[in-house]
């Protein structure tokens, strides 16, 4: 399985090496401004704080979502709310945001349970309310050329008083940057504490595409996983991103718990390149984005392929890979693949699906997970999302089919 | 998202009909879809797990896999169909029999092949798990829970017969289960 595995990821980078060359040489051609949002046609920091994507909103991102729903505020009678027009204080000094899901779903994996007879029946686990997210977030334009961004992350007993309490090894309960860019064409300096630009970043920590097909709730990877350093991301065409840094790998290596393989003090190292062509024709337009980045701290290495095809407006399909190892002596590798389909039917209606394999070897056992994912965002009304699932998951042991929903609120 | 019609006169109060329309009508498929969606629902588990057991399992301290228990702190196991029985001598009178699945993952904590084996502290009498450090009591119920979500309550304990002077013993297995994640 390993090897037909290692057949796709060739193929897959022959693909990425395929298309970004080609993609390199029509991108000229292009008449467009940079975009990296499938469908939306923006890059991430036009919507977002991070120059790589997630958390808090900027202006436009804010404003993009505070129209999208089903039903918007002024038809509710609400035009106070309606008519807020931007998330800023301070004639726009302080942005302001935040995200709260909760999920509903079943947690934990089937156990066997046996009767008086001695005979053995599966038992689904419960289906619960989890709190996944309660996280704010605030960017300072402090002046032209500075950017200060924070960000904190609730945990499960933080309203108990244990202000951090990350719930994943190597989570961090917050994160804080310093994006120093002198002018508009200059590359971005990051300062402070916060995520590498790892792969592609999703909102949806179900994903296998970070985890351990061995260890399913504790991925090497955490979400809002953060450790401290500088990282430079370089723009210099519409087309084309290059980011570059160093950490101090501590919370890796608390989440890795390995001091052979990665010791807390020691460096780890990013390394990212990404080609966003977009092809404008008389009735379609065709936004992607290629690329592949690297992470790796003592013998840890994280190797990530994506690419993704867009139809403005209309749908995306994403492919994923990402693969690691922890040495020839540890004997530890995965390898991830995702491919993910979406289509927008309404601006406040995107139906998607997904399908994962998430592959470990290790100690010379394999361990495998399949996913399958159908699902649907929802906005029945803005900064409110729904987000109703059906997963299978397929591991060694276990299958379990569920419906599942989440509730996303986010300003 | 409405569009005005000819001849319909549109104001606010018109606008929120329209959309309401809309929005119930997908609400109203999403409510419907419910029992669709739950009959699709499914928990299979490996079939090796499903093997039928007896009410008690015999063993001795002569097995390989029970040998350790012949001393006290000594970790063991015994197994029968599907399910594996995790034996701890924690005092020189009195075992332990537990189910050797980790109810946080369950993932396997007898000393058997491909298993990392749970640490019994003799001094404390806890069992920790060695996949994500959930501590349990000799009661079974959770000391410390585990490094990572769901969190997990108690470890499931079978009733237990031993002698010391033979070496020969009896878990009584019936009528117990594993126990689910908590959250």
């Amino acid at each position: 399985m390993m090897k037909s595995m290692m057949m796709m990821l060739r193929t897959l980078l022959l693909c990425v090496i395929l298309v970004g060359t080609t993609s390199a040489f029509f991108a000229n051609t292009a008449s467009a401004v940079p975009r990296m949002s499938l469908t939306a046609g923006t890059p991430c920091s036009a919507c977002h704080l991070n120059v790589t994507g997630g958390g808090g909103r900027t202006e436009l991102g804010w404003s993009s979502m505070a129209t999208t729903g089903a039903i918007t505020y002024d038809k509710m009678g609400l035009d106070a709310v309606h008519n807020m027009h931007h998330n800023g204080f301070g004639e726009g000094t302080v942005q302001l945001g935040a995200d709260v899901r909760i999920q509903v779903a079943k947690l934990g994996q089937p156990t066997v349970e046996f009767d008086d007879q001695g005979q053995a029946s599966v038992v689904s686990p419960d289906r619960r309310v989890i709190p996944m997210q309660v996280q704010p977030y605030i960017g300072v334009y402090a002046k032209d050329w500075l950017k200060l961004y924070g960000t904190y992350a609730a945990g499960p007993s933080t309203f108990s008083g244990n202000f951090c309490d990350p719930t994943y090894p190597g989570q961090s309960c917050f994160a804080a940057s310093a994006n120093i860019q002198p002018t508009y064409t200059s590359p971005i300096l990051k300062v402070g504490h916060f995520r590498p630009a790892i792969g592609i970043r999703h909102d949806d920590h179900t994903m296998l595409g970070l985890g351990d097909a061995s260890q399913p709730r504790q991925p090497a990877i955490a979400p809002n996983y953060a450790d401290t350093g500088a990282e430079m991301t370089y723009s210099p065409t519409f087309w084309f991103q290059t980011s570059v840094g160093g950490f101090w790998a501590r919370n890796l290596a608390e989440a890795i718990a390995d001091e052979a393989i990665l010791d807390p003090n020691s460096p780890a190292v990013i390394g990212k390149v990404m080609f966003q062509p977009r092809f404008e024709g008389e009735k379609l337009t065709v936004t992607s984005w290629l690329g592949s980045s690297l992470y790796w701290a003592g013998r840890y290495r994280l190797e990530n392929y994506f690419l993704g095809l867009g139809l403005l407006d209309k749908g995306s399909l994403m492919v994923e890979a990402s693969r690691s190892d922890r040495g020839q002596e540890a004997d530890w590798n995965t390898l991830n693949i995702m491919t993910m389909l979406s289509v927008q039917l309404r601006e406040w209606l995107i139906l998607n699906g997904r399908v994962e394999r998430a592959t470990t070897e290790k100690a010379g056992e394999e361990f495998v997970t399949d996913a399958l994912v159908i699902g649907a965002e929802i906005f029945p009304v803005p900064y409110i999302e729904l987000r109703p699932e059906y997963r299978i998951l397929r591991t060694n042991n276990y299958s379990l089919g569920q419906h599942t929903i989440q509730v996303h609120f986010f300003f | 998202m409405s569009e005005d019609k000819p001849g319909v006169h549109v104001g606010p109060c018109t606008h929120f009909i329209l959309s309401r329309r809309k929005f119930l009508g997908g609400t109203a498929t999403a409510l419907a879809s419910i029992p669709f969606a739950s009959a699709c629902e499914f928990a299979n588990v490996d079939e090796s797990l499903l093997q039928p057991i007896n009410p008690t399992i015999p063993f001795n301290t002569s097995m390989e896999t029970a040998a350790a228990i012949a001393d006290v702190g000594g970790v063991g196991y015994v197994e029968d169909g599907g399910l594996r029985v995790l034996l701890i001598r924690n005092a020189e009178d009195s075992l332990l029999a537990f189910n050797s699945k980790c109810p946080h993952q369950m993932l396997e904590m007898a000393p058997a092949p491909g298993a990392a084996p749970a640490t019994w502290d003799q001094g404390a009498q806890t069992l920790r798990c060695a996949y994500h450090q959930a501590l349990y009591g000799a009661d079974g119920v959770v000391v410390e829970q585990p490094t990572t979500p769901p969190e997990v309550s108690t470890l499931t304990r079978y009733e237990v017969e031993f002698d010391p002077m033979t070496g020969e013993g009896t878990v009584f297995v019936l009528g117990s289960s594993s126990e689910n994640s908590e959250s």
